[in-house]
């Protein structure tokens, strides 16, 4: 072993701190505080002229992704589909409403880079978070065709979002300090709150009855619990309370729309790709696994019935695809299924193309 | 808990409570470098390395008050870069920046084909480099490594291993490093 460490000690003595490292750091932070200043008024303005262009840009037939033939689930699904970098290098992604019965896919925002498009519970609105890359984002609140988008609050890195049941509220988890926290803002932008810090939260759900939030992760900053498990909390932050103990890592954790049961993922490992979709009671009893694939299987979201449940897999991928995506992380060929609420009847409803993933946020009626 | 030195000597984890940095300054001084050149590690990407390593020191210093003496500032300014780094990676966004990056692949990838070491490195998966540098090259133990990346012990254990056999099968073969 120490020559093992030996080898990696030559490596490591490539780099070294310069003279200047602390001002270097100090300038660094400053700028970081400056670039965000610049970047909120650089976003509203392009969110003002993208308001009066008409904002909205509707994809005839899109691309690649094409309805399935399907009898059953009705409604329109939002999903964020990868598209590829453009010339700077800058990472970019789009969102776009599409029936589950078919239809052309509607596009929703203009923004480069856009994720997690969640509705409202009325249906009538879409929040996501959307900007010129991942790392100067804001959470955005749009008409659900896409029109009449408008910042509601900046969040580096914006996560899985959830409204409140009355849709006065969003819940968010916002990367801070490096801590991956839990947010609440009013859907005007009005009281941005924290609602409790992390750890490392990954996702958050807001309970039909409103009154507390569903989340997935680890609440320790100090000290990393060995994996991620789903919890429960008051919207004030206090009376948090640990459902799962696997000892996996729990992830995409939503209340099903009655409030009797919680679907959500799990994997073995942190970051893999190797995920299924399971649900249980509301109480944390009774888990079920509902896919079984040694492939990736997340993403998931209830329809507005309970009936069905939306995912993204790449089970119809090819070994080769397959293997990139677990191997090089190289997400390709996710394409988007549905299956009834207790695993059964799993159907395609709109394929990814190569280097594509369709990644479903949210599902309306 | 001991104090944590790297091979370059100077403490990458100092955890303990007994002898905490005097100053902020105390500490970047001290740890700067080593958690600098861990990075560089796992990274492989000196630029992304100095990046996460500024940043989480700047987030140390600003919240130093409430570090200092009562906490590790070191492991959280490790933990603060891995869950930068991580944080990149993750959730759709992982899905989206890793699918559009199939162009812009681990920077590990890209190194100097003509470099030995780089190339095995670049070989080896992210997560088992992770384990491998703060084990082998930080010197953590398995438990206050599985702390940092939030794992279990015997994971750490697996991925180090797996590392270690492939960078002995790979730069063993050319008399690097002994079986």
């Amino acid at each position: 072993m120490s020559d093992v460490r030996s080898v990696l000690d030559r490596e490591a003595r490539r780099v070294s701190a310069p003279s200047g490292a602390m001002e270097a750091m100090f300038l660094r932070g400053r700028r970081r505080a400056r670039r965000t200043r610049v970047l909120t008024i650089v976003f509203a303005l392009t969110l003002a002229a993208g308001s009066l262009a008409g904002v909205l840009v509707a994809f005839s037939g899109g691309r690649s992704s094409q309805p399935g033939d399907l009898a059953g689930p009705t409604g329109t699904i939002a999903y964020m589909q990868a598209s590829g970098s453009n010339a700077s290098g800058v990472n970019a992604s789009a969102l776009f409403a599409a029936s589950v019965q078919g239809g052309a896919p509607v596009g929703i925002g203009t923004e480069s880079y856009a994720d997690y498009p969640v509705w409202s519970p009325d249906g009538t609105r879409v929040a996501y978070g959307a900007g010129a890359d991942v790392n100067s984002t804001s959470l955005i609140v749009a008409n659900a065709d896409g029109s009449g988008a408008h910042r509601i609050v900046d969040v580096v890195d914006p996560e899985p979002l959830s409204w409140s049941p009355d849709g006065k509220r969003i819940a968010y988890i916002g990367n801070k300090n490096g801590l991956m926290s839990a947010y609440v803002v009013g859907a005007d932008g009005s009281g941005n709150s924290l609602v409790i810090e992390g750890g490392f939260w990954s996702t958050v759900s807001w309970s039909p009855d409103g009154e507390h939030l569903l989340l997935t992760g680890n609440p320790d900053p100090s000290a990393p619990a060995e994996g991620f498990d789903i919890y429960t909390v008051r919207t004030d932050g206090t009376d948090l309370v640990q459902l799962t103990h696997g000892g996996g890592y729990e992830g995409f954790a939503t209340w099903s729309p009655d409030g009797s049961r919680i679907l959500f993922t799990r994997g073995d490992e942190f970051e893999t790709y190797a995920q299924d979709v399971y649900v249980m009671s509301a109480d944390g009893s009774n888990v079920r696994r509902l896919t079984s694939w040694p492939g990736f299987d997340s993403f998931p979201v209830w329809s507005p019935d309970g009936s069905w449940i939306a995912f993204a897999s790449d089970r119809d991928a090819s070994p080769e695809q397959r293997h990139a995506i677990q191997a090089d992380g190289a997400f390709t060929n996710i394409s988007l299924y549905v299956m009834r609420a207790d695993g059964s009847d799993v159907q395609r409803v709109f394929t990814a193309g190569d280097g594509e993933a369709l990644l479903p946020g949210s599902w309306r009626a | 808990m001991p104090m944590m030195r790297s091979q370059a000597g100077a403490p990458l984890i100092d955890a303990s409570t007994s002898q905490p940095s005097e100053s902020f300054e105390d500490f970047f001084h001290e740890c700067y470098e080593p958690l600098l050149r861990a990075l560089y590690l796992v990274t492989g990407d000196s630029h992304e390395a100095e990046e996460l390593a500024q940043e989480s020191c700047f987030r140390v210093y600003e919240r130093w008050e409430r570090l200092r003496g009562t906490a590790n500032p070191a492991g959280y300014a490790y933990r603060a870069a891995l869950n930068l780094h991580r944080s990149r990676l993750r959730r759709l966004a992982v899905a989206a920046r890793r699918t559009l990056r199939k162009d812009e692949p681990d920077a590990f990838r890209s190194v100097d084909e003509r470099d030995a070491i780089r190339r095995v490195l670049a070989d080896i998966p992210g997560s088992q480099r992770e384990a491998l540098v703060l084990l082998d090259w930080a010197g953590l133990s398995d438990r206050e490594a599985a702390e940092i990346l939030g794992i279990r012990p015997e994971a750490v254990r697996m991925r180090a291993s797996r590392a270690r056999q492939r960078l002995r099968e790979q730069v063993g073969g050319r008399g690097e490093v002994d079986e």
